[in-house]
């Protein structure tokens, strides 16, 4: 990291890599440039470049493929001894079955079924061999099935596993105590992301901004039109032509205003969560073999996502609705904006998990929140045969519509409904929907961190 | 067992999700059925029945949906009367008691009004949601 680089001086930069070089047997070759060094060596050099970043697990894969007897011999030996001194857990891919007694564990795969797990000492036992060169064609001998089962049922007698042993090995967090220090990481690393950090809290007052500028001095007034039938055929033409107009200017104003808060809103869902799984995939797949809960992962990335989402929808209704004196109720107007972020938010990161790269998951985000406006039916009026098919899954609509619900009592909405075409939806109903939004998305999410993505 | 089949979900995973949708979708569809028209319990008010002979569906309730076209009358007691349209397009007068005084009832609004038809065949709102 580049951090790490800054810390470091010149000659603590040299002392460690004369320590690596040291730690590896290369300090002789040293000064020699690396085209000119041995094949045994360059995979030396190799192993020093890996340990320089000082890693707590090393995967290997066919490390000492394709040297002579020797340089095997010395790397597997090297191997050893960082295991030993280090405390690296180090993992060896390998056909080669020479030194295994110096592998403190064993894993036997044969077609993707495990057909022997446990310490080398007993590996020939297991399979009936009297040396490690049997064992392919002792293999080949049954099929991966009967291994596998074989395996599983001597596993249970052999117990390779003393006690003793037993209580040393590390045991797998709680799920509680996983979420939290889960929790904590996604914190810190949010805190730690300076350009990240800097886009949230922009967007955050940003977009307020851009919704205020449209009615800074607050909403007109409307002039109604008479109710009496005292007046004449031309007046009262006047006034419904006047009042057609102020229905146009005033209706649309109030729609687009709450049409663009929930539109902004969507859009900071987009950046909360497109990334969120997807970025740190491979992480996530290595920590689910070590025995992470999907549960605990999840609901670290909802509790942290519930910041952000909390604090968008909360300032964007507080701004504008102080800036702007919006109408209506302020609670339901939080939730409903809440809601809208939140079943947008929760659909990026169902997307996210399922995504194979970050760029597809952005993209197929973005998308998302590009249709919710033409999809509202908010600024034109979509075909009743497409309405039902499409009005059920755009979260804008249904925001759009409960917010107007809550300013029913207002003459406001009178105008907006006047110049809408397309109809309103039922408050509890806008809740329901979102909500539900946000629950499917949330457990597709699960699924899609469930998934396995090795083969990606 | 291999690695990759654990990785697959398993088809009750997807029943689980079809059933969760089908929950959520029918919960909504009883919501919009049920949500959508505050008066759905009352009968819609015959219109043609009513300007025959109201006084035969006199001390009935009835359920409206029109919108206010004039002021006919004002008392601060006794309420004030419109002349509403119905969607079908005819006019009929109606009583919005006092009660609803502090409800600012504009030309052109529409409303769900609850009425009762009382003993001279007026039409008396019982309750109104705007539309």
């Amino acid at each position: 990291m580049p951090a790490t680089h800054k810390s470091i001086s010149f000659e603590e930069l040299k002392q460690k890599v004369k320590n690596l070089l040291n730690d590896v047997g290369l300090q002789r070759v040293a000064d020699r440039p690396a085209r000119l060094i041995s094949g045994g060596q360059k995979r030396r050099l190799a192993l020093a470049m890996e340990l320089a970043s000082a890693p707590t697990l090393l995967l290997c894969d066919e490390v000492t493929s394709g040297l002579d007897p020797q340089s095997e011999t010395e790397i597997l030996n090297l191997l050893h001894q960082l295991a030993q001194q280090k405390k690296c857990l180090i993992l060896n891919v390998t056909h080669s079955l020479n030194h295994l007694e110096l592998y403190d564990s064993i894993t036997v795969l044969y077609q993707g079924h495990l057909a022997y797990h446990g310490p080398s000492a007993y590996l020939l036992t297991h399979f009936g061999i009297h040396h490690p060169e049997n064992l392919f064609p002792t293999l080949l001998s049954q099929t991966p099935e009967n291994w596998s089962a074989h395996h599983w049922t001597t596993s249970e007698t052999e117990s390779h596993i003393s006690e003793e042993n037993r209580e040393e090995m590390p045991t797998i967090a709680s799920p509680l105590r996983q979420f939290f220090i889960l929790l904590k990481r996604r914190l810190l690393l949010f805190y730690r992301d300076r350009s990240q950090f800097a886009l949230h809290l922009l967007l955050l007052f940003l977009f307020p901004s851009l919704v205020v500028l449209f009615a800074y001095r607050g909403l007109p007034q409307i002039q109604n039109l008479n109710m009496g039938q005292d007046i004449n055929l031309i007046q009262q033409l006047k006034e419904t032509v006047m009042f057609t107009a102020q229905t146009s200017k005033i209706g649309s104003l109030v729609s687009g205003l709450i049409l663009f808060q929930v539109i902004l809103l969507t859009l900071m869902a987009s950046n909360n969560a497109a990334r969120e799984v997807v970025a740190e995939r491979l992480l996530l797949e290595k920590e689910k073999l070590a025995g992470l809960h999907i549960s605990s992962y999840l609901a670290s990335k909802i509790l942290f996502l519930s910041f952000l989402v909390l604090a968008q929808s909360s300032w964007m209704t507080l701004f504008v609705k102080t800036i702007c004196r919006f109408p209506g109720p302020l609670l339901p107007q939080f939730f409903l904006l809440t809601l809208v972020n939140a079943a947008v938010t929760a659909t990026c990161l169902a997307i996210s998990s399922w995504s194979r790269t970050t760029e597809k998951a952005s993209l197929i985000s973005l998308y998302i929140v590009g249709f919710q406006l033409p999809l509202s039916g908010a600024v034109l009026a979509l075909p009743s045969w497409l309405t039902h098919f499409v009005q059920p899954f755009i979260a804008t609509y249904w925001s759009w519509s409960g917010m107007l619900q809550t300013m029913r009592t207002e003459r406001l909405y009178d105008l907006v409904i006047a110049i809408s075409e397309t109809a309103l939806s039922p408050l509890l109903l806008c809740y329901w929907v979102l909500g539900a939004h946000t629950l499917l998305a949330i457990f597709l999410a699960y699924l899609g961190c469930w998934r396995s993505a090795w083969d990606n | 067992m291999p690695r990759r089949a654990s990785a697959k979900h398993h088809p009750t995973i997807w029943i689980f999700v079809v059933g969760l949708i089908v929950i959520l979708g029918a919960g909504g569809y009883y919501l919009y059925c049920n949500v959508n028209d505050p008066f759905r319990t009352l009968q819609p008010l015959d219109v043609a029945v009513y300007l025959e002979n109201s006084n035969s569906l006199r001390g009935n309730t009835y359920k409206i949906q029109a919108s206010i076209q004039n002021s006919l009358a004002w008392s601060p007691n006794l309420g004030r009367l419109f002349s509403v349209a119905m969607e079908s397009g005819e006019p009929l007068p109606l009583l919005v008691p006092a009660q609803f005084n502090q409800i600012n009832l504009q030309k052109g609004q529409k409303f769900f009004f609850k009425i009762k038809i009382s003993e001279k065949g007026i039409l008396t709102v019982e309750d109104l949601k705007k539309s």
